[in-house]
């Protein structure tokens, strides 16, 4: 019997992992699917990991790596080439049906899980880029697999469509191994990745970013062989009359990220409309006692250490389980106000909240000087107001409430952004 | 010089099922397939419904052929081991009009001998199928229809004629056929084939290939149809296909219940000149949605996962039926060809027709020890627990899972590879064991996939196929191996 088993070695898990362990849990094993630990990290070779974690600059695999030292170190069990099948819940215990070539067909018996599979990429059918479906549309983090792990160059002449920050470090590295990244097309009026990035990984290379414009259609019935690109409205509907027919031979997408969530759902864990991953409380539980999540399969998050920062709690909150020190008390729930297109944690169990808690969401259009306002929906009472210079979809927003601010609430709390006058 | 003594040229649903029945008798049997891959032409852009056969009009080659192939599906499907179930369709009515529309398909396909069909009121409609809008009044149903993957019945009507001594060329296209004293002889990009009579299963190219032999009475055009398929997280499945009334071409955007637990809706209609046409738009896409939507307002067009499409053969003079029949003037050399929907209900009846008049001018005795059982490949996603245990417990390769949404382990995909005339490409294997059709659409699985064809097959990594010849994935230089 495990006292956690782990579901995913990225960020996510390893750093869950090693939370639960530091926090007293002692067995504790990580399944991970691929051949080494460490998720998509291992496939990300470019530096600007971790500087909130380790106050430096890693590259993925780097900071990967600082987690894997600390698995080492601490002696927490992993199985690589493991596909979880799925997930029962028996109450207090739950099974884990696994599959891997090195130990076969195996049913773990353990006390908690902790989700973290991450999320997956969306894929030129989930936009409905319309045209022919030729060689040479990839997604860009299966792009950056090819080129970073196997070693295969996957194209010369190249459009990226979204600006996000895998698109834009994809440009640069297309370009570095050689290929002629033509432009990196983005269907909003911003980009939605970090303005370092377009510096260095667009502006250094001379590579143009074109707002407001889409894909309307791929061309080539083999491979690509060249893509249309237009402007688009307010609607983000493409303008008649403004198409572009650009030649290429390959077509990278980085048009957004969905948490996996197969297994969760299989396993009955509620899932949020909004974020697509599961409902959480204050510990990052699901709505299955013993059963936690943290990383990309809850919510898609900007900063690897914000992955790690969720999975640490996670951790610690299979520590607190085990040591059943939380009482089920009073729940009290998160919504959206203005400009508000998600919340995680979705509730709140006023108890066990240790000193205070952090509430992430975030907001449906970009917006400068701004105040964030919660509320408590009984009575409309202000709780907390704080103020930014600026935020944007594309950066996941921080608020850190104490537990005596909490303690005030009676049913929900209303998060909302407004402008400042 | 490749002698035999019957030709087909085609590898699609019906250039198979041609083979398979030709593979029963005492004589020898080479198909020509242009592309890299069987079924991988316009049968990989069906959408796998094996109609009953009440839509085609009375009297025509299509009706007799359509209710009679339809009717040998549950047999060959377990003969064969590929997916097939009996599904009945439902042919739903929003009003009085409609109502009298299906009435007319009843007559129809009462006297084209449709077994089962009757028209059923609102309340049973919807005890069959819940998922269908309340608003519809009354449906058509036809309990003898079913569902299958055509590509899947191509591979196994393939590899069951292979057992039974044929041969199968691929990437072999016709250049030139001669109409000599014993026969014809077939020139392809790759080789010259002896045959005392050919059997043009060509699809669209039909009437090309039809042509090359001399005969000039046909003209294929291409009718266009895209449809969407929906992830099976959207939460529900059909127990029955669902077509709107039809119109003037086709019979309407139906939302169907695909074999592997998906909905495929469609397809679109639109003629085009270009027999290669694999283009989707917005419209038809949004089109096929809405129409869907109004049948069953359930479906959400964020669980999109794939949009696809394939061209129904048109013979031109033949008022829309099909065209299997020796060409007039070429002793010897026969056609298939104009097979629209639903050739894929009617290919086991075209096969056995053609079969029939080919036994005019070859002796066709049955051979002795002709096996008709064909296995297909294990669908490990669809075995209990236990059986997966034993499996994995006999070989390993078995717990190594490929493909995450589908959950194809790399023991499905080696023996999609290695079984005769396997896969040589990523759709290739993807059409044989569903790695990559899932929601990621082979986001995660593709770079494992070409490591294990490249590791199989020796393929250099620069070489390795989306699908034809140009589609290579990778950009390798120099292609090492």
């Amino acid at each position: 019997m495990y006292d956690s088993i782990i579901v995913g070695g990225g960020p996510a898990g390893l750093s869950a992992a090693v939370s639960a362990v530091l926090n007293g849990v002692s067995k504790v094993l990580i399944l991970e699917r691929d051949t080494e630990l460490g998720g998509i990290l291992n496939q990300c070779i470019h530096n600007g990991f971790g500087i909130h974690t380790f106050n430096q600059e890693l590259t993925g695999p780097e900071y990967a790596g600082r987690f894997i030292e600390l698995v080492n170190e601490n002696k927490i069990a992993y199985q690589l080439g493991s596909m979880v099948l799925q997930i029962i819940n028996r109450g207090e215990t739950k099974d884990v049906i696994v599959v891997s070539k090195e130990h076969g067909y195996q049913i773990l018996q353990t006390k908690t899980v902790i989700l973290a599979m991450g999320a997956r990429e969306r894929t030129r059918f989930m936009i409905q880029i319309p045209g022919t479906r030729p060689a040479g549309v990839l997604t860009a983090g299966t792009a950056q697999r090819y080129i970073n792990i196997e070693g295969h160059p996957v194209g010369k002449r190249v459009v990226i469509l979204g600006s996000g920050d895998i698109g834009l470090i994809m440009a640069r590295r297309m370009t570095l191994v050689g290929a002629k990244v033509l432009r990196v097309v983005e269907i909003e009026p911003h980009s939605n990745g970090l303005n370092r990035n377009i510096v260095q990984c667009l502006d250094d290379y001379g590579i143009p970013l074109q707002l407001s414009h889409t894909i309307v259609e791929i061309r080539g019935n083999n491979r690509v062989e060249s893509v249309t690109v237009a402007q688009v409205d307010a609607h983000k509907n493409p303008i008649p009359g403004t198409e572009e027919v650009i030649e290429c031979d390959t077509l990278l997408l980085s048009v957004g990220l969905i948490p996996e969530n197969e297994l969760s759902t299989q396993a009955g864990i509620a899932i949020d409309r909004r974020t697509r991953g599961p409902e959480v409380n204050e510990s990052m539980e699901t709505n299955i006692p013993g059963i936690f999540a943290c990383g990309n399969v809850v919510h898609i998050h900007d900063l690897v250490d914000y992955v790690a920062k969720e999975a640490e709690k996670a951790g610690q909150s299979v520590a607190r389980y085990l040591s059943r020190s939380v009482q089920i008390d009073e729940t009290i729930e998160l919504h959206n106000g203005n400009c508000v297109t998600y919340t995680v944690p979705q509730h709140i169990r006023k108890e066990a909240v240790l000193d205070k808690q952090e509430i992430m969401f975030r907001v449906n259009g970009v917006m400068k000087n701004v105040v964030i306002i919660l509320k408590d929906q009984d009575g409309d009472r202000e709780i907390k107001r704080v103020n930014r210079l600026a935020v944007a979809p594309g950066e996941m927003e921080i608020v850190t409430l104490t537990k005596k601010e909490i303690d005030t609430v009676n049913k929900a709390i209303v998060i909302s952004v407004e402008e400042r006058a | 010089m490749i002698n035999t003594d019957v030709l087909v040229i085609g590898g699609g649903v019906v250039g198979t099922n041609v083979l398979r029945v030709l593979s029963k008798y005492q004589i020898h049997s080479v198909l020509l397939e242009s592309n890299t891959d069987i079924g991988s032409g316009i049968t990989k852009g069906n959408g796998g419904v094996v109609h009953s056969g009440y839509d085609a009009h009375y009297g025509t080659l299509k009706a007799i052929l359509n209710v009679k192939g339809a009717a040998m599906y549950d047999r060959l499907s377990k003969e064969l081991d590929f997916p097939y179930q009996n599904k009945p369709t439902l042919t739903v009515a929003f009003n009085q009009q409609e109502r009298a529309k299906i009435e007319e398909l009843y007559e129809n396909g009462k006297q084209n001998g449709v077994p089962g069909l009757r028209i059923v009121e609102k309340e049973e409609m919807l005890r069959i199928e819940p998922h269908i809008n309340p608003e519809a009044i009354c449906a058509l149903l036809s309990p003898s229809a079913g569902i299958t993957d055509p590509y899947e019945v191509a591979h196994a009507c393939a590899e069951n004629a292979i057992a039974n001594g044929s041969q199968i060329f691929l990437n072999n296209r016709v250049t030139a056929i001669e109409k000599v004293d014993d026969g014809f002889i077939v020139t392809t990009n790759q080789d010259t084939y002896h045959a005392l009579a050919v059997i043009n299963c060509a699809g669209v190219y039909g009437d090309l290939v039809a042509k090359m032999a001399g005969s000039n009475d046909y003209e294929i055009q291409q009718r266009h149809g895209s449809l969407l398929i929906i992830d099976k997280a959207v939460g529900f499945e059909l127990d029955a296909t669902l077509f709107p009334v039809p119109g003037q071409a086709t019979k309407g955007m139906a939302a169907i219940p695909a074999c592997a637990g998906n909905i495929i809706i469609g397809s679109t209609a639109t003629m085009t000149e270009d027999k290669e046409d694999r283009r989707f738009t917005r419209e038809e896409v949004d089109q096929l949605f809405e129409s869907a939507a109004k049948l069953v307002p359930a479906l959400k067009k964020n669980f999109i996962i794939r949009v696809f499409n394939g061209l129904r053969p048109v013979e031109m003079h033949s008022n829309n039926d099909f065209v299997v029949e020796e060409s007039k003037g070429v002793e010897g050399f026969f056609n298939c060809i104009g097979i629209q929907s639903p050739g894929v209900a009617a290919a086991p009846a075209v096969a056995e027709y053609v079969a029939e008049l080919l036994s005019k001018r070859v002796t066709l005795k049955p051979k002795q020890d002709y096996n008709p059982i064909r296995k297909g490949i294990v669908d490990f996603s669809k075995l209990t627990r236990e059986q997966q245990k034993v499996l994995i417990d006999k070989d390993r390769r078995y717990a190594n899972v490929i493909c995450r949404c589908e959950v194809v382990t790399e023991a499905e995909i080696l023996d999609a590879i290695h079984r005769p005339c396997g896969a040589t490409t990523i759709d290739g294997v993807k059409r044989r064991t569903r790695a990559g059709m899932g929601r990621c659409q082979g986001g995660f699985c593709q770079p494992r996939i070409v490591e294990i064809l490249h590791r199989e097959l020796n393929i250099p990594y620069n070489e390795i196929l989306l699908e034809e010849k140009g589609s290579e994935i990778l950009m390798d230089e120099g292609g090492e191996a």
